[in-house]
């Protein structure tokens, strides 16, 4: 265990100043934490993102998850509090050790009716030293969504997060399994988890396309048509691999046409999504019945994919 | 929800159904053929549901715990699914009075009556009359009553649980299908000798051991068969041993407990969980499992005991949990708590044949958790 020189402990002062949200007002601050929180007042201004950066060290040998905990608690003007989603409520901070330590960054995204911000710092174990360094106001931030490059190397999630919905949205495969793997790596959180997983099956959907066991029927008749116009088993589910939900609303499409006998699926209506038409491919080739649909027409609905890898996956489908 | 599930990747009942559905589908049950099949409350620590449901995909069923009813709206439409119910008394877990207890059956019994009209069937297990602990016995009554009225099937194990259950609410028999409790052949570790088992617990060789077993609880009749030690030592000859194992209870509870044996040292207390492998510890030292219970309908510590080898006493009315080792259960009558002693000196007499190890054992595999479920999903099968 080293020892964090230049680290001060608290103080009556301090947790005086605390009591009053008034810890940390002038310069900056390099102190070590203990396990009863100090807490600062801050006016939120009109900005709708506000950051803190600090340094979070630790006496140990190697850096450590979560061993300081950021509670952001917000205000209106006359002293109501707001409710705050859990993970802006609640930040938890690496330490690192004194040598490798670099600025995390505290967000606080301003509530509506939200005027204040009081934050506490507390640590969340027992045993090594913790410290904190930095100044305690809150900067504006700037949006800086695409710029991967530095994101990627940072431990600053809701920057990674909107890196994350930039490469969703530019169906940027590469890039969103490199985000997802550093956000996996830094928070073990299970959405992401299942993000990554659907962004896999989403490249297993292209590389190799499903299909349904085969129950080609004699009596299915072309004259007698099933008009798809909605999800039999409800909208596809976005938090869903899209193979499972494809593969189960086919199966599901192709018993009611070999119930009914109905040898055409005529997509109609309002819903022209993407999903429904490959459902509908998968289904047909499943029966040997036919779909009348415009493949030119459609919405994509299956996140991470291309319109040019959406268009090949209903052509090798059908 | 807890257990292994919960570790790793976390997926929505939504997709737990879709993928339950893809696994009967390669086990050529395919749309329409398979059913899913929602286990409510689910334990992660009692074996037992487990157990039942070993044999589920042979008979086309793949089992999902449900953490609460209102998972039941994420099931996507074009799947079957039959919902089973055990612990029906846990929706009072949080109450603390009779009045919010009465609301709760209401608005229980609503949401089933609800949830019957989606098609979803409902099959319950009853596991007990009331529950042991129960706090709302006249609500609780009520509420397996109506509940009773509202499912399609009833699981019991014990034989007599129409009758039993008679004076405080009815079951339809129509409704009813008798499958017996499992063994527990293969589900605890099984190993390690008496001798080291009895060395283990600091039991000398010749001592006469009777066992009980499981969480230290008021209805477990353990503060009543303590009344009984010194009769039962008169008819073993001063050589009985009383170990009790199990889970700490209450604290007024338990403050009897160490009342009751604290000049004693013929009785040995191991408070705290037991560990699945140190189940065997326990079960190969004993020569008797003594369920004490004065109430109750189905035992697993009985069924643990007779899976290990060793002979039980129970009150006459639970016998009936265990089929197929009458001559290895030895009973008492429950208002006469004296005729535990004799019991218990039937019991170690049986305990003491030269086949009782292995004809318990030929029990056990014949009752196993795989033959159980079998017939259990057999039974299920032709109802639905």
């Amino acid at each position: 265990m080293t020892a964090l020189f230049g680290y001060r402990d608290l103080t009556k002062w301090d947790f005086n100043m605390s009591r009053f949200g008034g810890f940390g007002l002038r310069r900056q601050q390099q102190i070590l934490l203990t396990r009863r929180p100090v807490q600062r007042l801050f006016f939120l201004g009109f900005a709708p993102e506000k950051f803190l950066d600090l340094e979070v060290v630790t006496s140990g040998s190697n850096s450590e998850r979560g061993v300081v905990l950021a509670s952001v608690r917000c205000f209106t003007l006359l002293g109501t509090e707001l409710l705050l989603p859990p993970d802006m409520a609640q930040q938890k901070f690496f330490a690192d050790t004194l040598n490798e330590a670099s600025p995390q960054r505290l967000w606080v995204r301003r509530p509506k009716r939200g005027v204040f911000a009081l934050v506490s710092l507390m640590r969340t174990t027992k045993g090594k030293h913790v410290g904190v360094k930095g100044r305690l106001a809150l900067g504006r931030a700037k949006t800086e969504r695409g710029q991967t490059v530095d994101v990627l190397a940072s431990r600053d999630r809701l920057a990674l997060e909107a890196a994350l919905d930039f490469a969703r949205v530019s169906a940027d495969r590469d890039e969103g399994r490199r985000i997802l793997a550093r956000l996996i790596y830094l928070w073990q959180f299970d959405h992401h988890r299942r993000e990554l997983a659907i962004l896999e099956d989403v490249e297993k959907l292209i590389s190799s396309p499903i299909k349904l066991p085969d129950i080609r029927q004699e009596t299915l008749l072309s004259n007698k048509t099933y008009i798809y116009s909605l999800p039999i088993s409800g909208e596809m589910n976005k938090n869903v691999s899209p193979s499972k939900w494809l593969l189960h609303e086919a199966s599901v499409l192709a018993r009611c046409m070999v119930q009914n006998r109905q040898g055409l699926i005529m997509i109609k209506g309002q819903n022209r999504s993407l999903s429904m038409l490959i459902t509908a491919q998968l289904a047909a080739e499943a029966t040997g019945s036919k779909v009348d649909a415009n493949v030119n027409n459609f919405e994509t609905d299956i996140s991470w994919l291309t319109d040019v890898e959406a268009k090949g996956l209903i052509l090798s489908v059908g | 929800m807890k257990g292994v599930r919960h570790l790793g990747f976390a997926r929505t009942f939504h997709e737990e159904c879709l993928d339950a559905s893809e696994a009967l589908a390669t086990r050529g049950f395919n749309l329409g053929e398979g059913k899913l099949l929602a286990v409510h409350p689910y334990g992660h620590r009692n074996p037992f549901l487990r157990m039942l449901y070993a044999s589920a995909f042979d008979f086309g069923f793949a089992m999902m715990p449900l953490t609460n009813l209102e998972q039941l709206s994420e099931v996507p439409a074009g799947l079957d699914l039959v919902v089973h119910y055990h612990w029906v008394h846990r929706i009072f877990d949080d109450l603390t009075t009779a009045s919010a207890a009465r609301v709760a059956v209401g608005q229980f019994l609503d949401t089933i009556k609800n949830l019957k009209d989606s098609n979803h069937s409902f099959v319950w297990t009853v596991h007990n009359i009331l529950s042991h602990k129960s706090r709302f016995p006249d609500e609780e009554a009520e509420l397996r009553g109506e509940f009773a009225q509202l499912v399609d099937h009833i699981h019991i194990m014990n034989p007599q649980t129409v009758a039993l259950c008679e004076p405080h609410y009815s079951l339809d028999l129509k409704k009813i299908f008798h499958v017996p409790h499992p063994s527990y052949c293969g589900v605890y570790g099984d190993y390690i000798s008496k001798e080291q088992a009895r060395l283990t617990l600091g039991l000398r060789p010749k001592d006469k051991v009777f066992l009980l077993f499981g969480e230290l609880s008021p209805y477990k009749g353990t503060r009543h068969f303590l009344g009984q030690v010194d009769t039962l030592q008169n008819e073993m000859n001063g050589k009985a041993r009383i170990v009790i194992a199990g889970q700490e209870g209450s604290s007024d509870f338990m403050e009897d407990i160490y009342r009751l044996t604290a000049g004693r040292a013929d009785v040995q207390l191991h408070i705290g969980r037991i560990d699945d492998q140190d189940v065997q510890t326990f079960f190969k030292a004993a020569d008797v499992a003594v369920c004490a219970h004065t109430a109750g309908l189905n035992s697993g510590v009985a069924a643990t005991a007779l899976t290990f080898g060793c002979p039980t006493v129970m009150a006459e009315q639970m016998a009936g949990t265990v089929e197929g080792a009458d001559g290895y259960i030895s009973t008492f009558e429950a208002s006469e708590m004296e005729t535990i002693v004799s019991a218990c000196a039937n019991a170690f007499r049986v305990s003491q044949q030269p086949d009782c190890f292995e004809v318990l054992a030929l029990w056990a595999k014949e009752y196993a958790p795989a033959q159980i479920s079998t017939r259990f999903f057999e039974a299920l099968g032709q109802r639905l």
